[in-house]
C-alpha cells in the first residue's frame, strides 16, 4: 500500500474552494482564431494554461527525453515524460512553451530530437508552443525549418516576433501564431503575447488589446533572484500570493491564455525529483536565488484551491478520482496518529478519523481508509464504488468533532500506475513470459532500494509470449480493454486484461509486449482512458533488437 | 454493620455529588479521566478553589498554591525556578495547571506522579526541596481550617456524611477537583480549528500551523500534538501505560551525567543512564504566557526556544554547563537541526501565540475567592 505516496509538500497549502476543479481541457487542434477567441477543431473555445519548459538543447535531449538517460533514477529530466505528466496531472495544465535555440537548430538531428519531445508532450495532452530562446537569433530561415518540421502538428503553435510571421505563413503554417506585437498586425490568425509586470496596473497593461484580440500572458514570474525585477513584488507572502491570484483571476475573467514561470527548480518547482511546487510562504530576500516561487499559487489556482487546506488527487495525481479507486488527500489530515490499515477489509475509521464522500446525488457514504497521517500529511482512501459521477464532497471527520472538507470530481476512470515512489519512476508489477511448451517465467518490473528504484529488463524472446501485469488504480470501470490505450515507448500495445485486484481500490492491467518491441530498452509507459491520461512510468524492454 | 452502612452512605453521597458536576467541555475535548475515589463535584471544586488560594497552606503563611501557579500567567509563576516557603529554590520551573485534568503524568520528571491527589502532597509536605513547608504543621493547618467560617460551610458540603471532613486527604481531593476544573480552550486557534472561524488567527499563524504540523519541516506536533499540544495526555478514551519523556538536547555535560545533577530528568527516579535528560512534554497552550521555558526555565523567550530546536539542541559555550546539547547521547531522535527561514520563525511564533486563551487567565471561576 501507499505505493503512490506523495511527497511531503505536494499541494501542501491548498484548501478547496466551493467547486472542485475540472480537468483543464486538453488541446484538440488544429486551432483558429475567432475575434478574440482561440477555437479548437471541435469549435470550442480553448484557453492555454501552461508553463515554459527549460530551453531545448541537444546536449541535454538524451537524458531529458530518454527514460533514465544519464539520470540516477531519482530525478527526471526537464523534458521527460515524468515532468510532462506532472505538468498535465498535478498542475492541471494543458500547454507547454518550449524555447528552441536557433543557433543550435542547424545541428544534425536537432529537429528530430525536438520532434520526440513535441510528440511526447502532445501524447500527454499538452499543446506545445515553440518559441526561440532568443528572438534576435531567430531568422526567417530558422522559422521556415521549424515550420517544415511542425506545421502539420495539430497541437503545435509557434511563438514568433512580428517580423517572422510572414516567413511562417510562407512556409505553410496555417495555425494561429503567438506574436509579440503591441500593434495589431494584418493577419487574422494571431494570438498576441503580453508580459505582465508587477509594477503597473494590470488592467491598464492589457487595456489596448483586451476583448479585441486573443491574448497570451507569458512570464509573470516574480523573479525573486532579480533584485530589479522583484523590487515591486510584495514581500509579505500573503500579499504576494494575493497579487498573483488577482492576475490569474483577471486572466480567467477576460479569457486570456497564459504560460506561467518556468518548469524548473527555483521557478515553478523545487527540483526534478519530487517536482514539488515552489512556495512563497517561507519568505525570501529579493535578489537572492532560492527555493521561493509561485508554483503553489499556480497549482492551487488550477485545482480551484486556496491556501492551506486539503487537496485530493487520483492515483495518477490528476484532479478527477475514480469511483472504486484510490484517492490521495494531502493537507490538514490530523489523524490521532500515523495509522495504516491492516486486514482484508479497509476500516471506515482510522486514526480516529473517518472519510465521508457525498456524491452529486447527495448521498453520503463512508470511504475505506488505507493510511491516515497525524498532523499535516497524507490520507489515502478508496472512493466508494457506488458514488454517482460528478462533483462530490469529501469530509474528514475527526473524533474531536473537527472537520476538513474538499471537493472532488468523481469519474468512472482515472488511471494511475503504481511505482515505488510518488507516482513516478519504474512501474510496479511483473512480466510473465509464456513459452510454446507451456513453461512460464515471471520477472518483477522493477526493484527498489529505499527511494531509488530501477527497472528490470522484461524478457522478450522469439517463440514466447510476454505480458506485463501492472498494478494501479482507476481502471476497473473502463468500458472494455480496447478503451484503455496503453503506449510503450510511444507504441500502442494491446491490453489483454484489466480489473479489480485483490486489495480494495487496487486494479491490475495486463498488456502484451509484441516481439517487435524487443530490445527497446527503458521506455515510458502511460495510457489514456476516456480522454484522461495516466501518470508516466518506466519499463525496460529486454532482449536483443530484432535484426529486421 | 453501622460502619458499613455509613461507608455506603458516604459512597452514595459522593456519587450523588458526582452526578451534579457538569463538565463544560469545549469542542474537541474528551471527557477527562477522574479517579473513582474522588469524583468531581461542584462543592469540591469550590472548596478546592478556596484552598488553592489560601496562604494558610504554607509554613510561612505567605504562600499558597497560587503563588507558583498564577492565573494571569496560565497558572505558572513567571520565574525560572520557583521559591519555597523557606526561600529554598526549586530545581524546576512551575508547570502550567491549565487542562491538567488531561495530564497522564504530573511534574516534569517523576513517572510515578499519576494523580493530582497524590501530587498535591508533594508541594505541601516535601523536604527536598521545601515548597509550602507543611510537614509537621498538619494539626495546626487543620485546626486553622476548622476555625474558618468559610470552610465550616464548604468542607461538609464537599464531603457530606463523614464524621470529620477536615483531613489532609480531603484537602488534596478538593485541590485536585479544582485543578481538574481549569479548562482552557478559548484561544484564537481553538476558534479557528474547532469552530471554523477562518478569521480567528492571522495568515502568519496559519502558515505557522502548517509548519508546526508538517514533517519533516518542523514536526513539532510529534511531541506537542493533539488537543492539548502534548503527548503526555490521558482522557476517558485514551490511557497511557507509560507516559513518554524526552531529552531535547538542552545540555551535554562531560561525564556520566549529561544534565545538571539538580535536575537530571526521570533518571532521578529510574537511575537508568538512558533516562538522563528526559522530561515530560509540557502543553503549548498559553505558551506565550509561561516564560521562561524548559524544565529549568533556562530559556527566556519563545524565540530562543525556536533557536534551540532549530539547532537540534542547545550549545552553551561557557559556564558550568558548557556543552553541545545537539550531541547529547540520550537526545530524542526527532530533535534534529531544521532550517527555518526568518519568515518560518515569525510564522511559528504567530502560531504559538495564537494558542493563548486570555479568557482562561481572567475567568472568575478560577480566580482568588478570598
Amino acid at each position: 500500500m501507499g505505493r503512490c505516496l506523495l511527497s511531503a509538500f505536494f499541494l501542501g497549502s491548498c484548501l478547496l474552494a466551493a467547486a472542485p476543479q475540472a480537468i483543464t481541457p486538453a488541446p484538440h487542434g488544429p486551432f483558429h482564431i475567432s475575434r478574440n477567441h482561440i477555437m479548437d477543431s471541435r469549435g470550442q473555445t480553448f484557453l492555454m494554461r501552461g508553463t515554459q519548459l527549460t530551453g531545448f538543447r541537444m546536449d541535454t535531449a538524451a537524458h531529458d527525453i530518454q527514460p533514465g538517460g544519464g539520470r540516477t533514477g531519482a530525478d527526471f529530466g526537464a523534458h521527460s515524460a515524468t515532468s510532462l505528466s506532472a505538468i498535465r496531472l498535478r498542475f492541471n495544465m494543458n500547454t507547454v512553451r518550449v524555447p528552441v535555440n536557433p543557433l543550435e537548430s542547424g545541428a544534425p538531428g536537432y529537429f528530430a530530437q525536438l520532434a520526440k519531445l513535441v510528440k511526447l508532450a502532445n501524447q500527454m495532452d499538452l499543446l506545445v508552443v515553440l518559441a526561440a530562446t532568443d528572438p534576435a537569433d531567430a531568422t526567417g530561415d530558422f522559422w521556415a525549418r521549424c515550420a517544415a518540421e511542425f506545421k502539420s502538428y495539430p497541437n503545435v503553435l509557434f511563438d514568433a516576433p512580428a517580423e517572422s510571421v510572414a516567413a511562417l505563413r510562407a512556409a505553410g503554417v496555417v495555425q494561429p501564431i503567438v506574436v509579440s506585437s503591441a500593434a495589431p498586425l494584418d493577419d487574422p490568425n494571431l494570438i498576441y503575447e503580453a508580459v505582465p509586470r508587477y509594477d503597473a496596473d494590470l488592467a491598464g497593461q492589457f487595456a489596448a488589446q483586451l476583448d479585441r484580440v486573443p491574448l497570451m500572458a507569458t512570464g509573470f514570474d516574480p523573479e525573486i533572484e532579480n533584485a530589479a525585477a522583484c523590487a515591486h513584488f510584495p514581500h509579505d507572502p500573503t500579499a504576494a500570493t494575493a497579487l498573483i491570484q488577482s492576475y490569474l483571476h483577471f486572466f480567467d475573467t477576460h479569457g486570456i491564455s497564459w504560460s506561467a514561470s518556468v518548469y524548473e527548480p527555483g521557478k515553478l518547482i523545487k527540483d526534478f525529483s519530487l517536482q514539488d511546487a515552489t512556495s512563497l510562504e517561507n519568505g525570501w530576500t529579493c535578489g537572492q536565488r532560492g527555493l521561493p516561487g509561485m508554483g503553489r499559487v499556480i497549482e492551487g489556482h488550477l485545482r480551484s484551491a486556496e491556501e492551506r487546506g486539503l487537496s485530493i488527487v487520483s492515483a495518477g495525481g490528476g484532479v478527477d478520482v475514480a469511483r472504486g479507486g484510490y484517492a490521495m488527500a494531502y493537507g490538514k489530515v490530523m489523524a490521532d496518529r500515523d495509522s495504516r490499515a491492516t486486514g482484508a477489509r479497509l476500516p471506515l475509521t482510522l486514526g480516529r478519523l473517518r472519510v465521508d464522500v457525498t456524491d452529486s446525488a447527495g448521498v453520503t457514504r463512508p470511504a475505506g481508509i488505507l493510511w491516515a497521517s497525524a498532523g499535516w500529511g497524507q490520507l489515502n482512501f478508496v472512493v466508494p464504488q457506488e458514488s454517482a459521477l460528478g462533483p462530490a464532497r469529501v469530509t474528514l471527520v475527526r473524533e474531536d468533532g473537527s472537520r476538513t472538507e474538499a471537493g472532488i470530481v468523481v469519474a468512472d476512470t482515472a488511471p494511475g500506475f503504481w511505482t515505488g515512489l510518488s507516482c513516478r519512476g519504474p512501474a510496479l508489477g511483473s512480466a510473465i513470459q509464456v513459452f510454446a511448451d507451456g513453461r512460464k517465467s515471471t520477472t518483477p518490473l522493477s526493484t527498489c532500494q529505499g527511494a531509488l528504484c530501477q527497472t528490470v529488463p522484461i524478457p522478450v524472446a522469439a517463440g514466447a509470449t510476454t505480458r506485463i501485469r501492472m498494478t494501479g488504480s482507476g481502471f476497473r470501470n473502463a468500458v472494455s480493454a480496447s478503451k484503455i490505450e496503453v503506449t510503450v515507448g510511444g507504441i500502442r500495445v494491446p491490453v489483454v486484461e484489466f480489473g479489480p485486484g485483490q486489495d480494495q481500490g487496487v486494479d491490475s492491467v495486463t498488456i502484451e509486449i509484441p516481439s517487435s518491441l524487443r530490445g527497446l530498452g527503458e521506455v515510458e509507459l502511460f495510457c489514456h482512458i476516456d480522454g484522461r491520461v495516466s501518470n508516466a512510468v518506466q519499463v525496460r524492454i529486454g532482449g536483443a533488437k530484432p535484426t529486421s | 454493620m453501622r460502619a458499613r452502612l455509613a461507608a455506603a452512605g458516604v459512597l452514595l453521597a459522593a456519587l450523588a455529588f458526582a452526578q451534579d458536576y457538569q463538565w463544560d467541555l469545549p469542542p474537541g475535548f474528551p471527557q477527562p479521566r477522574v479517579p473513582a475515589s474522588n469524583p468531581m463535584s461542584d462543592a469540591k471544586v469550590r472548596l478546592g478553589r478556596y484552598l488553592f488560594y489560601d496562604k494558610r497552606l504554607s509554613a510561612n503563611g505567605a504562600q499558597s498554591c497560587a503563588t507558583c501557579h498564577r492565573q494571569e500567567l496560565a497558572f505558572t509563576d513567571g520565574r525560572a525556578t520557583s521559591l519555597g516557603s523557606t526561600g529554598q529554590p526549586h530545581p524546576r520551573s512551575a508547570m502550567s495547571l491549565v487542562n491538567v485534568a488531561y495530564s497522564a503524568v504530573l511534574t516534569w520528571s517523576d513517572p510515578a506522579q499519576r494523580s493530582l491527589e497524590q501530587q498535591a502532597l508533594v508541594p505541601m509536605f516535601s523536604d527536598h526541596p521545601v515548597e509550602l513547608g507543611l510537614r509537621g504543621h498538619e494539626p495546626d493547618l487543620l485546626a486553622a481550617l476548622r476555625r474558618d467560617a468559610v470552610y465550616r460551610e464548604l468542607f461538609p458540603k464537599a464531603f457530606p456524611g463523614v464524621a470529620d471532613a477536615y483531613t489532609i486527604d480531603n484537602i488534596t481531593r478538593a485541590l485536585a477537583c479544582f485543578e481538574r476544573s481549569i479548562l482552557s480552550a478559548r484561544s484564537p486557534y481553538d476558534r479557528y480549528y474547532y469552530s471554523g472561524d477562518r478569521d480567528a488567527i492571522t495568515e502568519s499563524a496559519k502558515r505557522g500551523e502548517v509548519l508546526f504540523f508538517t514533517d519533516p519541516v518542523a514536526g513539532c506536533f510529534r511531541c506537542h500534538g493533539g488537543f492539548q499540544f502534548s503527548d503526555a495526555v490521558e482522557s476517558q478514551r485514551t490511557a497511557l501505560a507509560a507516559p513518554p519523556f524526552h531529552n531535547t538536547g538542552l545540555y551535554n555535560l562531560a561525564g556520566a551525567l549529561s544534565y545538571p545533577s539538580l535536575s537530571p530528568g526521570i533518571y532521578e527516579h529510574t537511575r537508568k543512564p538512558a533516562d538522563v535528560g528526559r522530561f515530560k512534554t509540557p502543553t503549548l497552550r498559553n505558551i506565550a504566557l509561561t516564560a521562561p521555558y524548559m524544565h529549568d526555565g533556562s530559556i527566556a523567550t519563545l524565540e530562543e526556544v525556536l533557536d534551540h530546536y532549530a539547532a537540534g539542541g542547545r550549545t552553551l559555550a561557557d559556564g558550568p554547563y558548557a556543552g553541545r546539547g545537539h550531541d547529547n547521547p540520550n537526545k530524542d531522535r526527532r530533535i534534529a537541526a531544521i532550517a527555518l527561514t526568518p519568515q518560518n520563525r515569525e510564522d511559528l511564533l504567530a502560531f504559538l501565540r495564537s494558542l493563548t486563551d486570555t479568557q482562561a487567565t481572567r475567568d472568575p471561576r478560577w480566580s482568588d475567592p478570598w
